[in-house]
């Protein structure tokens, strides 16, 4: 039962450069929050402060009420996973499991029991006598799953877990980690520069970009609804395409295209659409342009379209009857439209 | 289809002449009479090496430079481990400081590490403070077995645990930081991390092995320290000590250059303690063949 707090978290590792900048971030009981950023955004600091690895340069974290500042990582009660497993190499799959029980003082369950429970639930149960060495990737991983769960802490902390694995068996893992979050019920925090796994995994996502979080929300309202520009060309494969358009009273202008839009708007702006929103048609539509090329994806194809210099893609499942430099019709629904001022910010 | 086994040859010439040669050399010259004052090569078979393995005195030459070598590098692994503690856990720019301090030792003549820490240069002294200085009737009796060995030890110690200092201080910072904040992380006290992964790390690293290998071997030599001791262990024997205290097999070789230098006698024994050496080397290297493979 353990709601997380960040408030005016702030690190800075030479008081110039702002690695964390001042976050303010709710994370509910039981909740699976993943933190979503590019590399150096800051989002493993983030981490790294809430379980105590890194001291906070200003701000607090709190765990329910109680604030965290005075607290060491191993009074607070949290297991991390580490991208690169950090297995201790020299002890079997078993005591890896069986450490954080060894290692705190006040453990009052079965040793022995509790690792074979563990083990038979990430079906490691065949490897426990052997050393991390001899393990692949992802049994290297379920490993170091088993030894942050085995405490039963009251946060889970997971740093890039799956970044280390081949993409089989990182989707493989991303089911088996969704499981596991279901079944115990844990606070988690999942840090990950993959949109995919945020998508799928997440309750709730903190999108951070240069030490600030700039969205926090559930996958749909990430994707449907960005907050910024960035965000839109962030999320998503391929990512949304983001026009420059003149907006003048209920219409929108694409150079010399123009297309009806009830707004009261003037002036430069970025129209944000979504590759999928878009339609191809021969005839009639809200756009045209002409085919610059195809990008083959198995079960569908990105088009990308030049539509007065801009470049615009769109995901068509149905190609058969289009080829380079066609000219085309496209159409959307202007509901799916989103709009961005010049500093990318969203316009409602 | 033989070209390559000729161009093989230098290599293998000069193997022979540096390596293989000058021992079979020795143990040609072990088989014969050979002195100073006898220099002929008339062979007496194993003549040396039965009068050696007959003598009591050589016997404990053996047994006091075994026991030396364990307690001496095993002590030094330890205080070295201990050294890189030390040096690691303080901060960047201590961290130079101390690890220029501990290296001292190294630099220093073992002869005079050797004389510095036997009797008359520090317990005299020490004594004479405790005993009528302090009155308080008490004093260092360095002429108790389990004082001058553990002195003897400590001296050795004192020169060579800077080598495994530097040694360990390499190998903790191969260790990844991400273990000891898993550790932290997972309730782990500083001893339970040094227990779990910083000790682990450094015994079953290939580096402290060959290091281990090398200061035994070396050990064996060991000379300067005892010979230091020799001056204040007793006044009944040859240079003042008594013959089976401080009496490691490269002492002995010495001393026995004080008679009449007999050569082959000598050699004998010289070829007795390459053999001890490899073999003690090879049951280390066969216990450790799994780390070093």
């Amino acid at each position: 039962m353990t709601s997380i707090r960040l408030k005016l978290l702030s690190k800075s590792f030479n008081n110039k450069i702002f690695a964390v900048s001042d976050v303010n971030l709710e994370i509910n009981d039981k909740e699976f929050l993943v933190i979503l950023g590019p590399s150096g955004s800051g989002k493993s600091s983030l981490l790294r402060l809430i379980a105590g690895l890194e001291e906070p340069t200003s701000g607090d974290v709190f765990f329910n009420s109680k604030n965290m500042k005075e607290v060491p990582p191993r009074n607070r009660d949290v297991s991390m996973v580490f991208q690169n497993f950090a297995l201790f190499p020299n002890m079997t799959v078993f005591d890896n499991i069986a450490f954080p029980l060894v290692a705190s003082e006040n453990n009052k369950l079965d040793v022995n029991n509790e690792v074979k429970r563990i083990s038979s639930l990430l079906k490691i149960e065949d490897l426990l006598e052997r050393k991390p060495s001899e393990l692949s990737g992802g049994e290297q991983q379920r490993v170091a799953l088993g030894r942050a769960i085995i405490k039963q802490p009251k946060v889970f902390l997971m740093d890039e877990p799956l970044s280390n694995l081949d993409a089989a068996l990182r989707a493989e893992l991303r089911t088996e980690i969704k499981k596991l979050r279901d079944k115990l019920q844990v606070t988690t925090v999942y840090v990950t520069h993959d949109q995919t796994e945020a998508m799928t995994m997440a309750d709730r996502i903190a999108i951070i970009k240069d030490g600030k979080v700039i969205q926090v929300g559930t996958p749909e309202e990430i994707y449907n609804n960005p907050t910024h520009s960035w965000i839109g060309s962030f999320i998503g494969s391929p990512p949304m395409n983001l026009i420059k358009v003149q907006a003048d009273s209920n219409l929108l202008n694409i150079g010399s295209q123009k297309i009806d839009f009830n707004n009261s708007l003037s002036g430069s702006i970025v129209m944000g659409l979504r590759p999928e929103n878009i339609t191809v048609a021969k005839q009639g539509g809200k756009l045209h342009g002409t085919i610059l090329f195809f990008e083959y994806l198995g079960d569908s194809k990105i088009i990308t379209v030049n539509i007065e210099d801009e470049l615009i893609k769109i995901k068509v499942f149905d190609t058969a009857d289009l080829s380079i430099g066609d000219k085309i019709f496209i159409d959307f629904n202007v509901g799916d439209i989103r709009l961005f001022n010049a500093n990318g910010n969203s316009m409602k | 289809m033989k070209i390559p086994y000729v161009f093989l040859i230098p290599s293998l010439f000069i193997i022979f002449l540096v390596g293989i040669g000058p021992v079979l050399q020795s143990f040609l010259l072990s088989l014969s009479e050979f002195s100073l004052f006898n220099p002929s090569m008339r062979p007496v078979g194993f003549h040396n090496y039965i009068a050696l393995l007959t003598d009591s005195i050589f016997w404990r030459a053996i047994q006091v430079t075994l026991f030396l070598v364990i307690g001496s590098v095993l002590l030094e692994l330890a205080a070295g481990i201990f050294l890189a503690l030390l040096v690691t856990n303080s901060g960047s720019r201590s961290k130079r400081v101390f690890s220029s301090i501990f290296i001292i030792p190294i630099a220093i003549a073992p002869i005079v590490t050797g004389i510095l820490w036997s009797p008359n240069s520090v317990f005299d002294d020490l004594n004479t403070l405790l005993y009528y200085g302090l009155s308080l009737g008490v004093y260092v009796d360095t002429s108790l077995p389990v004082v001058y060995y553990s002195l003897i030890m400590i001296s050795d110690a004192y020169i060579w645990a800077p080598l495994f200092m530097l040694v360990t201080v390499a190998i903790i910072s191969t260790i990844p930081k991400e273990l000891y904040e898993a550790a932290d992380v997972m309730g782990s006290s500083s001893w339970t991390k040094f227990k779990k992964i910083t000790f682990p790390a450094i015994i079953t690293s290939p580096i402290i092995v060959v290091t281990l290998l090398l200061r035994i071997a070396d050990a064996f030599r060991m000379f300067e320290v005892p010979y230091a001791w020799s001056f204040w262990l007793g006044q009944d024997s040859v240079l003042g000590a008594p013959v089976d205290t401080v009496s490691v097999l490269m002492w002995k070789m010495f001393s026995s250059t004080l008679y009449d230098f007999p050569i082959a006698q000598i050699t004998a024994m010289a070829i007795v303690l390459l053999i001890i050496t490899l073999v003690t080397c090879s049951l280390v290297l066969k216990r450790y063949s799994n780390i070093l493979e």
